[in-house]
C-alpha cells in the first residue's frame, strides 16, 4: 500500500496535477463514495436540512453526496490544488482553505455533525520542525469538540499506520470530551479493512448507528506457537477435535470412552498407583519424579524383580509408564513399565537422588559421564 | 463563501479562542455575488435557531446591509414564507468572493480569493 503521508506534506503532495489524478480516478471516486455512505450510515443523521463539516474535503467527492443527500456542507482541506479542482467542479458547499492541526475556525455549535474521509492519519506526520503531532491532534479535537452542537456527532474513516497511531487519536479524543471508539469494516481482509473512528460529542437524541457491529475485544490470537497452544487447548479437547477432524474425512475413529475411570478403578481401587504420580492428599503431594531409583516387582515368578533410575514418566492415565535404566553387566539395560500393568505387585522408591537433573525425560545421561551406574550394586554398598 | 457561513467562523488562532472579540469576524472590502440555489424552509428554519442574530446584523452591517430586524424573527413571524425567502436570499444566495476578514482580537487578516477563504496560520501564530 503506498502511503503518501510518508513522501511529502499534504499541500505539497496534493499538487495540481496529483489533485486532477486524485479526482478523476473511477476507482478512487468508488472507494470514496463507498466510505462517504458508510460514515453516513454510522452517523444515523435526521434526513437532510443540517449542517455538515466536511474535514480534508479535497476536491469535493465526499461533498457531493452530502450534497445529494440534502445536506448543506462546509468543507476544508489544505491543499489549494484540490480546493481550485474543487472549484472547477462547482460543488455546492462552502470551501475553507485551512490546516486542521491549527484547529477548526468554526464557534461553538456551528455542526449537527461532522465527516472526515481519509484524512486524519495526517495529523500523525511531523511536517515542520516545529509541528508535534500530538499537540497539533489535540488542538484538532479540542476545536472539533467545539464547533459541534451538544451530541453533535463525528465519523472519520483513516488509515493508521500502525496500532500507535489508532492509541495516539483515540486518546487524544478522549481527552477532547468525545465519546466512542473506533469500527473496524472488513477486519479480516488486509485490502479492504477500513477504519472509521467513530465519536459523539456527549449524548444526542439520535444514537449512532453502530448495528450489526460487535463490540468483543479481540480474540488473543495463538498463532503457530505449539507450547501456547497445547497451554490453551487441553488433551481432551485435543482429542476430541483431531476425531471430529478424522470423522468429517470420512475415517473410521474409536468410540467415544465413558469408561476410562472404572477401569482406573479395576486395576487401582486402593489407588497406590495413582498415588505415584499424581498429588494427592494420601501421598502428600510426593510423587515420583524421574531421577529416582525403584523397584518394580511382580507377583509372577517368570517376571524377575527390576530396579532402575527413572528416566522418564509419561502421564497418560491407564497408559501411563515409567522407563526404568539400569546398568547390567556394563550394558545399559532400559524397561518401559506400564503403570497400570496387573502384574505389577508393588513399585518401591528406593533412593532419592540429592540433587534432581534437568528436564523430564533424560535421555541426554545415557552413555556419558551421567549415565546411570551399576545400581544393584551400589544399592548393596550402602546397606 | 456563503453569507451564512459568516455567522459561524472565527478566528483560528489559539490565543483568541478565550476571547470573545475573536466573533464574528470583521469584513472588508468584499465583493459580493448572487447565485440561484433551491429554497429550502424548513432548513432556513432549522438554522434559524442556531445563528447568533447580533453577530449576522453586525455583518450584514459590515457588508453594506442595514435592512434586517433589530431582533431575531420569532412565532408567527416565521409562517411568512416572504420573510423565509428573503432570509433565503441573504443567507444562501448571497456569497463573497473576494474580501478580507479581519479578526478583533488578534488583527490578523483572512483574505478570501476565488470564494475560499485562507485560513492557514503564518508559522508565528500556528
Amino acid at each position: 500500500m503506498s502511503r503518501p503521508e510518508q513522501l511529502a506534506p499534504p499541500e505539497i503532495f496534493y499538487n495540481d496535477t496529483e489533485a486532477v489524478k486524485y479526482t478523476s480516478s473511477t476507482r478512487v471516486q468508488h472507494i470514496q463514495a463507498k466510505m462517504t455512505f458508510r460514515a453516513l450510515e454510522l452517523l444515523n443523521l435526521e434526513p437532510s436540512s443540517q449542517m455538515l463539516l466536511d474535514i480534508g474535503c479535497g476536491s469535493g467527492l465526499s461533498g457531493e453526496i452530502l450534497t445529494e443527500e440534502g445536506y448543506i456542507w462546509c468543507g476544508m482541506d489544505i491543499s489549494p490544488s484540490m480546493l481550485a479542482t474543487g472549484l472547477d467542479r462547482e460543488v455546492d458547499g462552502d470551501l475553507f482553505l485551512a490546516d486542521m492541526g491549527n484547529g477548526i475556525p468554526f464557534r461553538p455549535g456551528s455542526f449537527d455533525a461532522a465527516i472526515s474521509i481519509s484524512a486524519i492519519q495526517w495529523l500523525c506526520n511531523a511536517d515542520t520542525t516545529n509541528s508535534d503531532p500530538q499537540r497539533r491532534t489535540l488542538r484538532f479535537f479540542n476545536t472539533l469538540f467545539a464547533s459541534l452542537k451538544k451530541g453533535g456527532k463525528f465519523v472519520a474513516q483513516f488509515y493508521p499506520m500502525n496500532d500507535n497511531q489508532i492509541d495516539q487519536i483515540l486518546s487524544c479524543a478522549k481527552v477532547a470530551g468525545f465519546q466512542g471508539g473506533l469500527v473496524i469494516d472488513d477486519p479480516d481482509s488486509k485490502k479492504n479493512k477500513k477504519y472509521y473512528l467513530v465519536l459523539s460529542a456527549g449524548q444526542s437524541e439520535r444514537q449512532l448507528n453502530l448495528q450489526g457491529l460487535n463490540m468483543d475485544a479481540p480474540m488473543n490470537k495463538v498463532g503457530n506457537n505449539k507450547k501456547l497452544k497445547k497451554k490453551v487447548e487441553s488433551t481432551k479437547n485435543y482429542i476430541n477435535r483431531k476425531k471430529e477432524l478424522m470423522k468429517k474425512r470420512g475415517k473410521v475413529v474409536a468410540k467415544d470412552s465413558k469408561f476410562t475411570e472404572k477401569q482406573l478403578e479395576k486395576l487401582d481401587p486402593t489407588f497406590w498407583r495413582r498415588d505415584l504420580i499424581k498429588p494427592s492428599e494420601r501421598n502428600g503431594g510426593s510423587i515420583l519424579r524421574p531421577g529416582d531409583i525403584v523397584r518394580v516387582m511382580y507377583n509372577t515368578r517368570n517376571i524377575p524383580t527390576f530396579t532402575g533410575q527413572i528416566i522418564k514418566i509419561s502421564k497418560k492415565n491407564l497408559d501411563s509408564n515409567l522407563l526404568l535404566r539400569n546398568l547390567i553387566n556394563k550394558v545399559g539395560v532400559e524397561l518401559n513399565v506400564k503403570l497400570f500393568n496387573p502384574l505389577i505387585s508393588r513399585i518401591d522408591l528406593v533412593r532419592k537422588p540429592n540433587k534432581y537433573k534437568l528436564r523430564n525425560r533424560q535421555y541426554y545421561i545415557r552413555g556419558n559421564r551421567l549415565d546411570v551406574g551399576d545400581l544393584d550394586a551400589s544399592l548393596r554398598k550402602k546397606k | 463563501m456563503k453569507f451564512l457561513t459568516t455567522n459561524f467562523v472565527k478566528c483560528s488562532v489559539k490565543s483568541c479562542d478565550s476571547t470573545t472579540d475573536s466573533f464574528p469576524l470583521g469584513y472588508d472590502n468584499c465583493k459580493l455575488v448572487q447565485t440561484e440555489q433551491e429554497f429550502k424552509p424548513d432548513f432556513i428554519l432549522s438554522i434559524l435557531e442556531r445563528l447568533d442574530w447580533n453577530a449576522l446584523i453586525q455583518v450584514a452591517k459590515d457588508l453594506g446591509n442595514e435592512s434586517l430586524p433589530p431582533v431575531k424573527p420569532e412565532g408567527e413571524l416565521l409562517q411568512n414564507e416572504d420573510l423565509l425567502k428573503d432570509l433565503h436570499t441573504l443567507l444562501i444566495e448571497t456569497t463573497i468572493i473576494e474580501g478580507e476578514m479581519i479578526c478583533n482580537n488578534c488583527k490578523h487578516v483572512y483574505y478570501i480569493k476565488n470564494s475560499i477563504p485562507n485560513f492557514l496560520l503564518p508559522p508565528h501564530l500556528a
